[in-house]
């Protein structure tokens, strides 16, 4: 038995708003795969269409090989790990556990094995006897995800699983999630805003934009070629470059052509990451491509620098992120004059 | 200067105290007062509790009152928690909200007329039943009021969480829903029985002829037609200390939700 979700053609309309717009995706047998996307980009009643909690107008949902389209959420082979947790208050970490397994009907003495296994996986053992609000955030998430784990899924769905958590923590977390993904061996769904998130997360993610699939792609092929103005600005930093379309580049005023790749051909925008620029004093050969700029202003990251220049006639701004090893801040004033230089292997062209 | 306003304030507080309990305190000692007089004191008995308890009529009036206040309370309960979870995971509408709410604010004797027509119209015979009938009326809204303020401070996603897991309706509203709103259910009930113990207007007027659906309110109101005696005293003494503490436990409970 499969473990893979397929959406076919999902839509689902609000009244006159459309929330999902005919979005089809295939996912694989336990993979992690993320749904990412700004709030109101369709992700959330996504994902509550494949719980269950909300049907849309038209399409199919396959889990395991299974049409759930018209299933109750009681009924479908996948779990929720909800954003608030959803743990039930009236009830110990232990009894919120044996829920799932309860409604089952299962024989009581496999119930208190299964949730004595979780609880101890989950490390919860010096907590089964309390209540979610004797716990700490992270101690509630655990519970919430050992609680929707008991049931042995096919599918873990996950909305913002670490919204709640603050950022040290969340970064644990982060890896922690992954680990257990691959030690129960199911497909998880996770949901997010957080794009670096997503990125760390994933094995495979889709960006999700006003109810419309932008791009779905592993966490490389998003950042390092995006294919719409719109994902290369969501995920990761972004340098936006606008002019007129020329063979094998983009011609800008005040700057020149700029070379570059191109997925969609006669785009007029260049797009290039800030860390894939270097700042230099003379200019380079013709192989790389090159404006001249003037600093106006640089942020101290701690771990790298970022310096913002004005270039192409002071018309646009260009940001380039330095490691702080390769450069002194102090070396460059603002008012200091540079070329930004970078491959056009790492150039995008992209449609306005 | 703050001083001197606090001060002013206590005052203010003081009077406020004094003129609303000192009369409930009079009738309080009063009910103890072994002559039968209202303005002389002359000396502790309880003798006037015993009475009460001889009294054929006073033992059958809060007889009939604790029926109809008990039913009352479990039938208004029951749809007014229904309602009130009904009403919260619906969509929401300001017009439905006006017309939970009207049967608190109407005038009891503008309902009382209302009922006794209804009741009339519909050849309704009254007795105890009609009065049980019509209090549950006015307190399906207060159980109502009081289980949705509840509703609104749980998290709604654990009903969503009990679906997920595999409980069915009915398992999510007995073992999810009720526990999490339990608080609100029991302090709504405690509150529609203090409003029934002592409810006079509806009573008196959806009520039976004779001795038979007549609630301690309307006994006391006959006695008293004949003046004040220390009987009285003492039966407003009890009435008064019985639904003070199913306040206090009314608000325990709702509080207890909070804390815990």
């Amino acid at each position: 038995m499969s473990n893979g979700i397929e959406l076919h053609n999902i839509t689902k309309r609000y009244g006159s708003l459309t929330a999902v717009d005919d979005v089809s995706l295939s996912i694989k047998d336990n993979e992690f795969f993320a749904l990412l996307g700004p709030s109101g980009c369709g992700k959330t009643t996504l994902l509550r269409s494949l719980a269950g909690f909300e049907t849309p107008q038209e399409g199919r949902i396959i889990v395991g090989g299974v049409d759930v389209t018209h299933t109750k959420p009681s009924q479908r082979p996948l779990n929720l790990m909800f954003q608030s947790y959803a743990l039930f208050p009236h009830m110990s970490v232990e009894k919120n556990i044996a829920y799932g397994l309860e409604m089952e009907k299962l024989p009581k003495a496999e119930i208190a094995t299964r949730v004595g296994e979780v609880i101890d996986s989950a490390r919860l053992g010096d907590f089964a006897k309390r209540k979610p609000d004797q716990l700490s955030g992270g101690q509630r998430q655990r519970v919430a995800l050992a609680r929707a784990l008991v049931k042995r899924p096919r599918v873990l769905l996950l909305d913002e699983p670490l919204s709640a958590l603050d950022k040290k923590l969340r970064e644990d977390m982060q890896l922690e999630l992954k680990r257990l993904q691959n030690e129960v061996g199911i497909t998880f769904l996770m949901v997010t805003h957080d794009q670096e998130e997503a990125l760390v997360m994933a094995d495979r993610i889709a960006v999700l934009h006003d109810g419309k699939l932008a791009q779905v792609g592993t966490p490389m092929e998003l950042y390092e070629h995006p294919k719409s103005r719109f994902v290369a600005n969501f995920i990761g930093e972004m340098n936006f470059l606008s002019g007129t379309a020329a063979p094998n580049g983009v011609k800008i005023a005040d700057g020149g052509l700029l070379r570059g790749t191109a997925d969609t051909a006669g785009g007029s925008v260049i797009a290039v990451r800030p860390e894939r620029i270097s700042l230099q004093t003379t200019p380079p050969d013709n192989s790389q491509n090159a404006l001249h700029g003037t600093v106006f202003d640089t942020a101290y990251h701690g771990s790298d620098l970022s310096v913002h220049l004005k270039t192409c006639g002071g018309r646009e701004t260009v940001v380039a992120r330095m490691q702080i090893g390769q450069i002194d801040p102090a070396s460059i004033p603002k008012g200091t004059e540079l070329y930004c230089v970078w491959s056009p292997d790492h150039t995008r062209i992209l449609h306005a | 200067m703050a001083h001197k306003s606090s001060r002013f304030l206590n005052l203010h507080l003081c009077l406020f105290y004094i003129f609303l309990y000192v009369p409930i305190l009079v009738l309080m000692v009063l009910s103890f007062n072994k002559a039968g007089l209202p303005t002389v004191w002359t000396g502790f008995s309880l003798e006037w509790y015993s009475k009460l308890w001889q009294s054929k009529e006073i033992l059958s009036a809060a007889r009939n009152t604790l029926v109809v206040a008990v039913s009352a309370t479990v039938l208004a309960t029951i749809v007014g928690t229904l309602l009130a979870v009904g009403v919260e995971t619906r969509r929401q509408s300001s017009a439905l909200d006006a017309v939970l709410f009207a049967p608190m604010i109407i005038p009891d004797i503008v309902l009382a007329i209302a009922l006794l027509s209804f009741y009339s119209l519909l050849n309704f015979t009254l007795g105890l039943h009609s009065i049980i009938l019509s209090h549950t009326v006015f307190n399906i809204a207060f159980v109502a009021a009081v289980v949705r303020t509840r509703m609104r401070n749980f998290d709604h996603s654990i009903l969503e969480a009990s679906a997920d897991l595999g409980g069915s309706e009915v398992t999510t509203f007995f073992r999810v829903l009720l526990p999490a709103i339990a608080p609100g259910v029991i302090a709504g009930a405690l509150l529609s029985f203090t409003l029934s113990i002592d409810e006079f207007i509806i009573a008196f007027f959806t009520a039976g002829p004779g001795s038979a659906s007549t609630t301690l309110p309307m006994q006391i109101y006959a006695m008293i037609r004949f003046g004040v005696t220390p009987e009285i005293n003492a039966m407003a003494t009890i009435v008064m200390f019985v639904s003070f503490a199913i306040v206090i436990i009314a608000q325990r409970a709702d509080k207890g939700a909070f804390t815990r």
